[in-house]
């Protein structure tokens, strides 16, 4: 029998996480509504890093404009006014996010694709607002995010908030073919098999920026980071077997100890190349039994990257992806530099299909030529040539990398144990943190404790009624991108990012933590 | 060079991909076993004419170049060719029905050849001459190298046993039917009679040479520049001439690695020596020192030794003349400057300039 919402939010009251924040933290999760209608809405056509394709008119011409201005975008369907009208006089005009044009039955403002992309634009470019033939549009504006989150009342009251939902083992189980029919293993009879029924309780957090700390890249560049983007999601997910009698029904067992805690990690940039589900692999969840797991009571203890948000079992620096699992982008580790020509190797490799598997190794020697033929000519250009072999030749080489050249990749900084920012706990652990040490220096420190915020009701995701969601093709929801745009960005690591699949990542990474380990 | 792209343990009895590349199998007409070649760590079973475990066909099979497979099997009986892996019309990983390995790939084996069928077999490519056979009732593992460029190389236990250095093609796309282990891509054959505990495959790894450049450490004036370079390349695209010499140096490139790797086991093996002491040097920054001159003059006269003076030269005026056709000596020289800003490279061509002019003399 389907859970009740009274019984869903009692599971979701049961495990709800405690986020612990780095000291240098800017951004908090907040409510993905008031997100929402405090931003503007934008369509690229087709999907596009380059501006002449954003916006209206659709004629190549500047300025360019949003479908929906900033504040303009309205939940409420009786608001459904096309602009024409400010309904609740808070002095801006409402267009309902679910309009749907009744000639071609198209939801314009969810429906996403890459003919034709939505993104929300909610604090603008670093430098500016507007869409001109002159603006830059190449970043977002991380300032001004965090003043409009901590100065606008609307939005500060709308801070330290998380959605959940609960699915079942049938929940599940459909999930569970849609994603591995096509893929051979029967993730659901192993499920079955290890765990019986389950349910599984997930927590969305929604943060107004992503802060990409490119740690070497601060070296070089003049600018704090070269990886952040507007609307950063991630997720926490507690899997629970199902236990003969409910905590709901008589004699009211405590709710059982979970199975799983999965950690929701954002692995942007994935080699696209590498593997075919770039949707699927860009989000990674790392997986804990829930005995390994830090918990006060039922409620795991999660400690998330400064910037990143990307949530760890454990305090501290945290290395880099078992590498032999995910291959992080390089791209990232070469700080943007190869970018330009990386844009000309897709487009030319095509021409010389049986070696293009060689295609970067060939950047590296055009770009050695290059800058040797600058310094000595022709002699300069064929010792640039060598200097490229050398570099390809020790491609060829019969090796593996080492997690060592791993490491030196990217780490992030969570926060160091004992030593945190703020933290958001549920209001069943208002003190989660270690303070009656006689010694003080075993006593944790932190910078504030905050109850998270939100009506129960309200926060229990609803996929029929809460169009911010994906849709599906039976069900419309928000399918765009989360956060604006950017141009030079090829490789999409500035751009918001859609809603990821959580859920995929979740069972993908689940069958493989079955396979590797006994449960 | 290798980045791994499947990895079944088959602990539980499933075909799940641990490598994080998502190729996930359909097992059919397998059996069980808890124990393989560790207790507890799960095998398949392949008794059935059926049995096999299915990768259906995805893009990442169509990149393939370079190959590495390892399975860890167990064979119970011959009679008849036993298939460990095979990609439709690409590549085929098996023991013959005497109990050789053999190690094939469907690619032209002379220049503007046919596509055929060709590789290397623990029968007739032994490197000391003597023929090895895949031992049976015994748990055992088994390896296909093929490098991209001009070898393929088969291991019984990590001993070699067969090795092809004339190679001419890398591994080509897999066909539709996808990537079957322990049986035929087409239909029920040439099923493996045994168990097999697990599966490891590897492709050409295609940001190897991104890693390398950019494990130096570059700086707040040199890291620009560099973007400046690889951005004045891409203001240049469109124009014919970089696209030409682009694709000029891709071949030559691969002509040049194939002409080392071709030349056998010492090549390879003295080629992995000098590019770690590369790789370190490079790494460490000490790209102007004394020991990467010292590194550029050993290197070099390896590279000529190797290579045979008569082909080197023939290398030289191929890459003069990708330069000349194209007119791209004169744009770089006009539109980069890496000069400025990264002083420790400038050094490092310079000296390389020294040691070319001196070996070249």
């Amino acid at each position: 029998m389907a859970l009740t919402p009274q019984q869903k939010i009692a599971l979701i009251r049961a495990y709800a996480p405690i986020l612990y924040f780095h000291p240098d933290e800017r951004f908090v999760p907040v409510k993905p509504s008031a997100y929402l209608q405090a931003s503007s809405l934008w369509h690229a056509q087709p999907a596009s890093d380059d501006k002449k394709r954003w916006g209206k008119p659709f004629e190549a011409q500047f300025p360019r404009f949003p479908l929906i201005p900033r504040n303009g975008i309205s939940l409420d369907p009786t608001k459904d006014t096309e602009g024409t009208a400010d309904t609740d006089g808070d002095g801006f005009k409402e267009w309902f996010l679910g309009h749907k044009d009744n000639s071609t039955g198209i939801y314009p403002y969810l429906s996403s694709n890459r003919e034709r992309e939505l993104w929300l634009d909610m604090a603008g470019w670093q430098d500016g607002d507007e869409v001109t033939d002159t603006s830059k549009n190449q970043a977002c504006n991380v300032e001004r995010a965090g003043a409009r989150w901590s100065d606008e009342a609307n939005l500060k009251a709308a801070r330290n908030y998380y959605s959940a939902e609960v699915m079942d083992i049938d929940n599940l189980s459909r999930l569970l073919i849609s994603i591995f029919s096509s893929n051979g293993i029967d993730v659901e009879n192993m499920l079955r098999d290890q765990f019986g029924d389950v349910w599984a309780i997930w927590y969305y957090f929604l943060y107004p920026v992503h802060q990409e700390y490119l740690r070497r890249c601060e070296q070089f560049f003049d600018k704090e980071s070269d990886g952040n983007y507007e609307g950063d999601w991630n997720a926490v997910c507690v899997l629970v077997k199902k236990p003969a009698t409910f905590p709901w029904d008589q004699p009211n067992p405590p709710f059982p100890d979970p199975e799983y805690v999965g950690y929701g990690v954002r692995l942007r940039g994935i080699m696209d190349q590498a593997v075919e589900d770039t949707t699927l692999f860009r989000q990674g969840m790392i997986i804990r039994p829930w005995m390994e797991t830090e918990k006060l009571g039922q409620h795991p203890r999660v400690y998330v990257a400064n910037g990143y948000h990307n949530n760890y079992s454990r305090a501290g620096m945290q290395p880099p992806l078992n590498a032999t699992l995910f291959g992080l982008q390089i791209e990232k580790l070469g700080c943007g530099v190869t970018e330009g020509v990386d844009q000309i190797i897709d487009e030319v490799k095509d021409t010389w299909s049986d070696v293009k598997e060689t295609s970067k190794d060939v950047a590296v020697v055009v770009a050695k030529i290059a800058a040797g033929a600058k310094i000595g000519g022709l002699f300069g250009a064929v010792v640039g040539l060598m200097a490229g072999i050398a570099e390809a030749l020790s491609s060829s080489a019969d090796r593996e990398r080492t997690p060592e050249e791993w490491k030196r990749l990217e780490e992030e900084h969570g926060p160091e144990p004992q030593r945190y920012g703020l933290i958001l706990t549920p209001p069943e652990v208002p003190l989660p943190v270690k303070t009656n040490d006689p010694d003080p220096a075993k006593n944790d420190t932190y910078k504030s404790i905050e109850i998270w915020t939100g009506d129960d009701m309200e926060r229990l995701v609803d996929r029929d009624t809460q169009l911010w969601w994906p849709g599906t093709d039976k069900r419309p929801g928000y399918n765009g991108r989360w956060g604006l745009r950017v141009q030079k960005d090829p490789m999409e690591r500035r751009s918001g990012i859609t809603f990821p699949d959580f859920q995929r990542a979740f069972l993908n990474d689940l069958a493989r933590q079955i396979s590797k380990t006994p449960a | 060079m290798y980045q791994m792209i499947l990895h079944h343990n088959y602990r539980l009895g499933q075909a799940v991909d641990l490598s994080g590349a998502n190729q996930h199998g359909f097992v059919t007409g397998t059996d069980f076993e808890a124990d393989g070649f560790a207790v507890g760590s799960g095998a398949l079973v392949f008794k059935q004419a059926s049995a096999r475990v299915r990768i259906p066909k995805r893009g990442i099979w169509d990149s393939l170049f370079a190959l590495k497979i390892e399975v860890w099997v167990r064979v119970d009986a011959l009679g008849a060719r036993r298939n460990l892996v095979e990609g439709d019309n690409s590549f085929a990983f098996a023991i013959d029905n005497q109990g050789f390995l053999w190690g094939t790939f469907h690619a032209p084996e002379v220049s503007g050849g046919p596509l055929v069928w060709h590789g290397a077999s623990s029968q007739n490519n032994s490197p000391d001459g003597l023929s090895q056979k895949v031992p049976l009732n015994t748990w055992v593992k088994l390896s296909f190298i093929h490098d991209g460029y001009a070898s393929l190389r088969l291991y019984i236990d990590d001993k070699l046993v067969a090795a092809n250095y004339n190679l001419i093609a890398g591994v080509p796309p897999v066909g539709s039917a996808g990537v079957h282990i322990g049986n035929w891509t087409l239909s029920d054959q040439y099923t493996f009679d045994g168990q097999i505990d697990e599966v490891k495959i590897y492709r050409y790894d295609p940001d190897e040479a991104y890693m390398q450049f950019f494990c130096r450490n570059l700086d707040k004036q040199s890291a620009p520049c560099w973007q400046h370079l690889f951005g004045a390349l891409e203001e240049l695209h469109g124009q014919q001439q970089l696209d030409a010499f682009i694709k000029c140096i891709a071949y030559l490139q691969v002509e040049i690695i194939r002409a080392v790797r071709s030349k056998g086991e010492m090549a390879i093996a003295e080629n992995e020596k000098l590019t770690a002491k590369y790789r370190e040097l490079w790494c460490e920054g000490n790209i102007d020192s004394a020991q990467m001159r010292a590194w550029q003059e050993e290197w070099l006269r390896w590279l000529k030794g190797v290579i045979g003076t008569d082909e080197w030269t023939r290398f030289e005026r191929r890459f003069e003349e990708c330069l000349m056709s194209t007119g791209m000596l004169d744009v770089f020289t006009k539109y980069v400057d890496v000069a400025k800003c990264d002083p420790s490279f400038v050094g490092y061509i310079k000296s390389f300039i020294d040691v070319y002019n001196v070996k070249g003399a």
